[in-house]
């Protein structure tokens, strides 16, 4: 696959829609707009872009707790989703999901999820239905790499490869589970060991280049639409923010050296450099598209905030299809 | 102080070549594994000290843990960050400890990140990578014990090691950088995920080392006009797709390409090869360098690279002077 | 677990009178050709749990699935709970229409993440835009030393979580009916299949048919006090009111078919003719789904009620192994009888 200055252009986009909305969201829950838990993505754009860049727009994703990333990078759109970190009904979830269970059914974006791991077994029903029905589609489930420690994260690897099922699976191992050092919690450091240990297919690459996700991706997601088992991508990743809210240094999980250190890579401005060097973009319309962007994200925090609250009487609506209820 | 240095990289065998060929993952338990055979197969050979090089993995230490040896392991202080400078880094090390013989564990990359650290170390790489032109597979256990004779003076090392060839090349910028097997010219633009994965990208391959029985891009010249460790000459091979003939090569473990190319040509040590832009150099496999269109590169081949010590022939030179044979306290 | 021939003489039974009104199947077969059915009629109902392929389910009632829908539409899955729902889940969201096999009730502890922090919330987490039509089967109930983790009934918890339906046939003809209107719910069901009932027969239409979830059946009408039993109590409860009759106590018989959702409004019209209310389930009294009746009872037919309501419950323990204990354990019509002769 050639990697054309199309395809360099929209990753980009993708990874700013990310960092303007997530930064606009840390703001808004700093100055206590937002209700709520809210995990930002920061520092790991270029995972979620460089992945789903690769994705045919039908192809489904399971994501995480730390979804927002996911569902923007496949294209989700502004004003649902801050309305609904808002809890208002004109949100993704009709304000009652909230940002932990963001989805888009219409991008195949199966939902974040607010428990670690659970996404990846729902990934694999995915997969299975793609199979069955022979659609051509893949199904990609996003975890970290203290998912990979729960049990339904290896339930659902051995099913994946014992069904032979058409699924990526994408460890973004950002170092920390939560606020414990990938160290202290396993004593493996490469999550891929654990899709040999399944019988399937591991490879690692840079998580902080979109450029290198997205390649890898590529070459993974045609030898699986070929019918040739699941395979797990990891990509080494960090964390820009603290696992909930904002903050990020001052903490007593990891240095703030090691937090500079890594925002000496991020993934926005190796890749700016980059479409620079390269001579496909200079820096006035790499500013024009930040530009633009911000400019959605804000009237989308306007949009949200002029949206309306859920009514009180459909606070028991869609608890079941068909409206039932007991 | 007699000393051995270990060291390993971690991300050795573990790239995007999983997906696009037969290659293995080279685990870090099985790193470790290797590690603890070779420290175990160096001090008894009589080294005093083993220094390890701490990768960010702690393989080093993990490799000797419940080992109770002591003093006779030391831990470089530096901080590794994860990256491929971390060898180039603790090469530096190892020289200013002025150890011996260092094992280092990784493929033809890992290699020459060592050696752009400390030119002529001396040196016994073991393969644990994904394409392992340059470095042994052998036994970790023979290794350790080829190195820990080294240190301990039993063997000489101008007798049991020969020089490698380099290929030194002074990038458009100015900068000097190395090869130890190939340096690849690949139409592209980007490094991407680094490895070089499209058989159909590469233009030219300029070849230290190129042995039709092992994998990599090497093979291309290897499979066209072969180029041993021994000899004193390098290859050159222009590459087209569109070219009348092909060679079949495999540019990946389990992966066979037919790889077009244009004209073959042996190159003098000392000779100077110029790859023009545009394109992306890769350096023993890795994509690493972006050039552009007015862009070129200057390449030389000199055999002024490492001590390459062999493992086999050094503990069969041992064999030969009764080294292993020991009095016994009755 | 020995499934061979469970239900075989059911089969035959049934065969011999196909076209009978009187066609009689039995419950674990009742099962098989239900979804053998729904499986011809509709493309995207598949089944999948352990050993319900080759095998055809410990139980036997999946056995003959697989030689006619192929291991891709009966599939052998992993011992690995929480990624069979998980499939049955992405699946169903995909539009499919999972039948999954969680092999023995108990079982659903070790996938309760699954089932309820995702498939029962997930159409609400969304804003409604997602149908699960999932429909989870499993064997509940005591009486075969099968011992304190395969004889469980643990549809309380299940009926705790608002999303799910809950679903407890207690003859083969409700098998059938109950559960081809699971698979054919866009809701995610937990159909419990009780295991010591396999082998009996009664009569079963030999079309499919549905018998609505939430709705409640009188299975005998009577004056003097309402019986709710649940699941295989059924049985036990017509042998107790059969005998009560002889002693001059007239038993109303309510049989729920569905806990969640429960059909509360017919159980509150039998309370207000009889002003009696007894309930009988095998799992343990203490917070059983007869607490739920009862409490909403005592809110919507308080006026009606003569006397305390009684429930007919197991006690606050494990399931024992020992077939002495376990008789012991398991409500019975006996048991039933005493409870009802408690309120006069």
């Amino acid at each position: 696959m050639e990697i054309t200055d199309e395809i360099l252009i929209d990753l980009y986009k993708r990874m700013v829609r990310v960092r303007l909305f997530e930064e606009e969201a840390g703001r808004l829950a700093e100055s206590a707009r937002l209700p709520g838990f809210l995990h930002l993505y920061v520092g790991e754009e270029a995972v979620a872009s460089g992945v789903c860049g690769a994705l045919e727009s039908q192809d489904q994703i399971t994501s995480t707790h730390r979804g927002h990333g996911h569902l923007l990078a496949k294209g989700g759109d502004f004003n649902r989703m801050m309305a609904e970190l808002m809890g208002k009904s004109t949100g993704y979830c009709n304000g009652k999901g909230g940002s932990m269970h963001i989805c888009d059914l219409d991008l195949a974006m199966l939902g974040a999820n607010g428990i670690v791991g659970a996404g990846v077994p729902i990934s694999v029903g995915a997969a299975y239905a793609n199979k069955l029905t022979n659609n051509g589609l893949i199904s990609v489930a996003f975890f970290g790499d203290g998912a990979t420690n729960i049990g339904a994260f290896h339930e659902a690897a051995n099913m994946a490869a014992a069904l032979s099922l058409p699924m990526l699976f994408v460890c973004e191992n950002n170092e920390y589970a939560e606020y414990s050092p990938r160290h202290k919690t396993m004593a493996i450091t490469d999550v891929i060991e654990r899709a040999a240990a399944y019988g399937f297919p591991g490879a690692i690459v840079d998580g902080m280049d979109c450029v290198a996700v997205f390649e890898a991706a590529s070459l993974a997601i045609e030898k699986i639409r070929n019918g040739e088992g699941p395979m797990m991508l990891e990509c080494k990743t960090y964390r820009f923010y603290d696992h909930v809210g904002v903050k990020g240094t001052a903490s007593n999980y990891r240095t703030d050296e090691e937090v500079e250190e890594m925002r000496k890579r991020d993934p926005l401005v190796v890749h700016e450099t980059r479409l620079i060097d390269s001579g496909v973009m200079d820096a006035e319309s790499i500013q024009a598209i930040k530009d633009g962007i911000q400019k959605e994200v804000e009237m989308s925090v306007e949009f949200a905030e002029n949206s309306p609250f859920p009514e009180l009487e459909d606070m028991l609506l869609d608890v079941y299809t068909n409206g039932e209820s007991s | 102080m007699t000393t051995v240095g270990l060291i390993a990289n971690p991300l050795a065998g573990k790239d995007v070549r999983r997906f696009t060929s037969a290659a293995s993952l080279n685990s870090d338990r099985s790193k470790i594994e290797i590690l603890r055979r070779c420290v175990l197969g160096a001090i008894d050979a009589g080294a005093e000290k083993v220094l390890l090089a701490n990768d960010f993995r702690n393989l080093g230490l993990r490799a000797v843990d419940g080992l109770n040896l002591g003093s006779k392991i030391e831990e470089m202080s530096f901080h590794p960050e994860g990256r491929r400078t971390d060898t180039t880094e603790a090469a530096k090390i190892f020289k200013k400890e002025g150890v011996k013989s260092i094992i280092s564990l990784g493929g033809d990359g890992t290699q020459r990140d060592l050696v752009l650290g400390w030119t002529d170390a001396p040196l016994l790489p073991i393969s644990t990578g994904t394409n392992n032109v340059f470095p042994f597979m052998v036994d970790p256990t023979v290794a350790g014990t080829a190195a820990g004779l080294i240190a301990s003076d039993e063997l000489i090392i101008e007798e049991v090691s020969q020089r490698a060839k380099v290929i030194h090349v002074e990038l458009p910028n100015g900068i000097k950088d190395l090869a130890l097997v190939d340096v690849v010219l690949v139409d592209d633009r980007l490094t991407g995920s680094r490895a070089v994965v499209k058989p159909d990208s590469v233009k030219q391959v300029l070849a230290a080392i190129a042995n039709p029985a092992s994998i990599g891009l090497a093979s291309i010249a290897g499979r066209s006009k072969p180029v041993y460790f021994d000899d004193e000459s390098a290859v050159s091979v222009i590459c087209d797709p569109k070219a009348k003939q092909g060679v079949f090569a495999p540019i990946m473990p389990g992966s066979v390409s037919d790889v077009g190319i244009v004209d073959i040509k042996e190159v003098e040590l000392g000779e100077t090869i110029e790859l023009n832009g545009p394109g992306v150099l890769a350096f023993d496999g890795e994509r690493d360098f972006v050039m552009g269109e007015n862009e070129s590169a200057k390449a030389t081949v000199l055999r002024n690279g490492p001590k390459v010590i062999n493992p086999n022939f050094a503990v069969q030179t041992a064999a030969a002077n009764k080294v292993f044979l020991r009095k016994r306290n009755s | 677990m020995s499934s061979d021939n469970i239900f075989e003489g059911a089969n035959e039974a049934s065969s011999d009178e196909a076209n009978s009104a009187e066609r009689k199947l039995g419950y674990g077969a009742a099962v098989v050709e239900t979804l053998a059915q729904i499986m011809r009629e509709d493309e995207s109902v598949f089944v999948a749990g352990e050993d319900v392929g080759a095998h055809g389910g410990v139980f036997g009632y999946f056995r003959g699935l697989q030689p006619e829908f192929g291991e891709d539409r009966v599939v052998d899955t992993p011992i690995a709970e929480q990624a069979i729902i998980g499939l049955g889940i992405g699946s169903a969201v995909q539009g499919l229409r999972p039948v999954v096999d969680l092999m023995f009730m108990d079982f659903i502890c070790v996938a309760m993440d699954q089932i309820v922090n995702q498939a029962a919330k997930l159409k609400y987490m969304f804003g409604g835009g997602a149908k699960l039509p999932l429909t989870i089967t499993t064997a509940g109930g005591a009486g075969l030393s099968a011992a304190a983790q395969h004889s469980q009934s643990l549809e309380a918890m299940l009926c705790h979580v608002p999303g799910l339906k809950v679903v407890m046939p207690s003859d083969a003809y409700e098998v059938k009916g109950l559960l081809t209107s699971c698979v054919r719910e866009d809701n995610p069901t937990v159909f419990i299949i009780n295991k010591r009932k396999l082998a009996d027969t009664c009569h079963v239409p030999e079309e499919l048919f549905e018998i609505p979830l939430g709705e409640g059946h009188i299975v005998r009408e009577g004056s003097d006090v309402t019986v709710v039993a649940i699941g295989r109590m059924v049985d036990e409860a017509k042998v107790a009111a059969e005998k009560l009759s002889n002693e001059g106590i007239d038993c109303e018989l309510i049989n729920p078919r569905t806990v969640q959702p429960l059909d509360i409004d017919l159980m509150v019209e039998s309370v207000s003719k009889t002003g009696h209310l007894v309930i009988v389930h095998e799992a343990v009294r203490f917070g059983g789904i007869g607490a739920e009746i009862a409490a909403q009872i005592q809110e919507q037919a308080f006026d009606y009620l003569d006397a305390p309501i009684e429930r007919v419950a197991a006690p606050f323990s494990p399931i024992p192994f020992s077939p002495v204990l376990e008789k012991q354990y398991i409500p019975d019509a006996e048991r039933i009888v005493a409870g009802i002769k408690n309120l006069f």
